[in-house]
């Protein structure tokens, strides 16, 4: 698994694709926090915070965490560096693993210009807001908390284990991009999913039964929501979540892929 | 008999209700070059597939270096090397960076390989060119890097000199040779080009709508090719037994089409010619032939029947 880990981990370093999303994460990060930084300001008006909920880290990585686990699962079997695994002896279930461990930790590089730039905007203490409810990395922007020195390892601990809620959240590509191999249908299946996974988040919040249920998945409960001032209870309960629900994602894709013919 | 390489027993493959590959029995033996051949969807890539893993049996089994069992095969398998359809590469890395790639992905320490792979193939001089500007015979050359690396003992090959300048194809053939001569690596290619094939391999399956239809060395092709004469008659059967009665020979074929195969009187045609006039045979085509690698394969699946 280490082996496939250094040969995705190469053949990314090497991807002009990879390069251009991480330019758009940057471009899409600046962008949003301008927009915090406008409205409350007055320069620009309240109702623009739609605009710039597009650059919002949630909007950007429902479309480009599929993009990037078609460019990481789909485009190899293309070049069928999958192929060439299996036919090298490498087991499927350690095939899995490696892609797993890859996407994730692609998505926390995808997220890192959220991070900086972000964690750079609160450290200046300006006030920031879209006047709307913000989700995400947005939120820690807009929650208005007060960064102090000692709050910095948190702030790193919070975004890094929303990092890991993105993660979880898009390994549910993992079982589409091995079974389905073709981009444009993992892409559509996943927006199409993080679009109702958002309804869901609404009408969680209308029964508690519900809320609950939904909060034992990376796309429920307050794992996205969290704050400088979220409790070690609520960070601890989104890592196991995403955890619990990362793992349960390799082990469907698993059971699923275990047998699976390869063209 | 050397140590088998590759054994299949019964191997059957069903896709859909449809048996593409019905009963495979073949035996690889080590330091050989097998020339798979037959017609597309023949069967011979689902046979490369079940052999590399990516498909799997419906029925039969499947030993490699003398071990069966999933995790058995599964271990014995980096010891193969594989181009299954058409070579696999990253169309924006060069031809460097593509092996290093596989090299990594296998856990080999040594970058030197990549230098060394490359001046074997003859892609040393492409520098930083992308794979995906390639010819075809280039990406072909790397396809078979690809598969070289590891030093497999296995080296299965579907293709492998598509797109390949005649000058290109002389260098593969002799490069396989030279890899089967003194690294000791067992290889299977398939291929349409079957002169080329018969210049390259040692033996041949041949393989028709999923069946082996026979496993041959050169020498007992070069036997079944050896010189004859080619008689078609409307009484192919009662020829057969005249020939053993009156000539004394059995040394006779009969194809599928009910074309004869006499490899005796072979300069004495006149001879056979008059039997078959003395007994009411109605001769269509009389011919001195000797068979080319093609000939046997096509007389073998049916007389140029296509389907």
């Amino acid at each position: 698994m280490i082996n496939l880990l250094f040969a995705d981990a190469y053949k990314l370093w090497k991807s002009t694709a990879i390069r251009v999303l991480i330019a758009i994460t940057a471009v899409s990060a600046g962008l949003v926090t301008w927009f915090a930084y406008q409205i409350p300001g007055g320069n620009l008006d309240a109702g623009l915070s739609g605009i710039a909920f597009m650059f919002s880290d949630m909007n950007v990585i429902s479309i480009l965490g599929a993009v990037l686990a078609t460019i990481m699962i789909c485009g190899d079997f293309d070049n069928k560096m999958i192929q060439h695994a299996i036919s090298g002896g490498t087991g499927r279930g350690a095939i899995i693993a490696g892609k797993a461990a890859i996407l994730a930790i692609a998505v926390i590089v995808l997220l890192l210009p959220y991070g900086l730039i972000i964690g750079t905007a609160i450290g200046s203490g300006t006030d920031f807001s879209l006047g709307t409810a913000s989700i995400g990395f947005v939120n820690l922007l807009t929650s208005g908390s007060e960064l102090s020195l000692a709050a910095i390892w948190k702030l790193a601990a919070v975004m890094l284990i929303m990092m890991l809620v993105y993660a979880a959240q898009i390994s549910i590509c993992l079982p589409l991009a091995l079974l389905l191999r073709k981009p444009v249908l993992v892409i559509a299946i996943y927006y199409g999913f993080s679009i109702l996974t958002g309804q869901l988040l609404s009408i969680s919040k209308q029964y508690a039964w519900f809320d609950r249920l939904f909060g034992l998945t990376p796309y429920g409960g307050t794992h996205i929501f969290l704050s400088l001032d979220s409790g070690a209870g609520d960070m601890m309960k989104a890592v196991v979540v995403s955890l619990a629900f990362f793992a349960a994602m390799i082990a469907l894709t698993y059971v699923m892929f275990r047998k699976a013919e390869i063209k | 008999m050397n140590q088998a390489v590759l054994k299949t027993s019964q191997l059957t493959k069903i896709y859909q209700g449809v048996t593409v590959l019905h009963n495979v029995s073949v035996t690889l033996e080590a330091g050989k070059i097998y020339g798979l051949i037959g017609q597309n969807g023949a069967g011979k890539t689902t046979l490369m597939r079940l052999i590399s893993g990516l498909a799997f049996p419906s029925g039969g089994s499947l030993e490699l270096f003398g071990r069966q069992g999933e995790q058995a095969l599964q271990a014995e398998r980096k010891r193969v090397g594989c181009m299954i359809e058409y070579p696999g590469i990253v169309g924006h890395m060069s031809a460097r960076e593509n092996l290093r790639l596989h090299r990594l992905m296998k856990g080999i320490p040594n970058p030197e390989i990549e230098e060394e792979l490359l001046r074997l193939v003859g892609l040393a001089d492409t520098d930083k060119k992308k794979a995906k500007n390639f010819s075809l015979g280039m990406k072909q050359r790397l396809g078979i890097a690809i598969a070289l690396i590891g030093n497999p003992e296995l080296l299965i090959l579907d293709e492998p000199i598509n797109g390949l300048d005649p000058l290109g194809v002389v260098e593969i053939r002799n490069l396989l040779k030279q890899l089967s001569e003194e690294r000791m690596i067992t290889i299977l290619i398939s291929s349409h080009n079957l002169p080329e094939l018969y210049q390259t391999a040692t033996d041949y399956l041949f393989i028709h709508q999923g069946q082996l239809r026979e496993a041959l060395t050169l020498a007992q092709l070069d036997e079944r090719c050896r010189q004859h004469i080619r008689i078609e008659c409307d009484q192919p059967d009662k020829l057969v037994s005249l020939l053993e009665s009156e000539l004394g020979t059995q040394n006779v074929q009969v194809l599928p089409d009910k074309t004869i195969k006499l490899y005796d009187y072979y300069d004495d045609r006149e001879q056979v010619s008059r039997l078959m006039f003395d007994h009411g045979i109605r001769v269509m085509a009389l011919s001195n032939e000797g068979d080319t690698l093609e000939d046997y394969y096509i007389s073998l699946i049916g007389g140029g029947k296509h389907d």
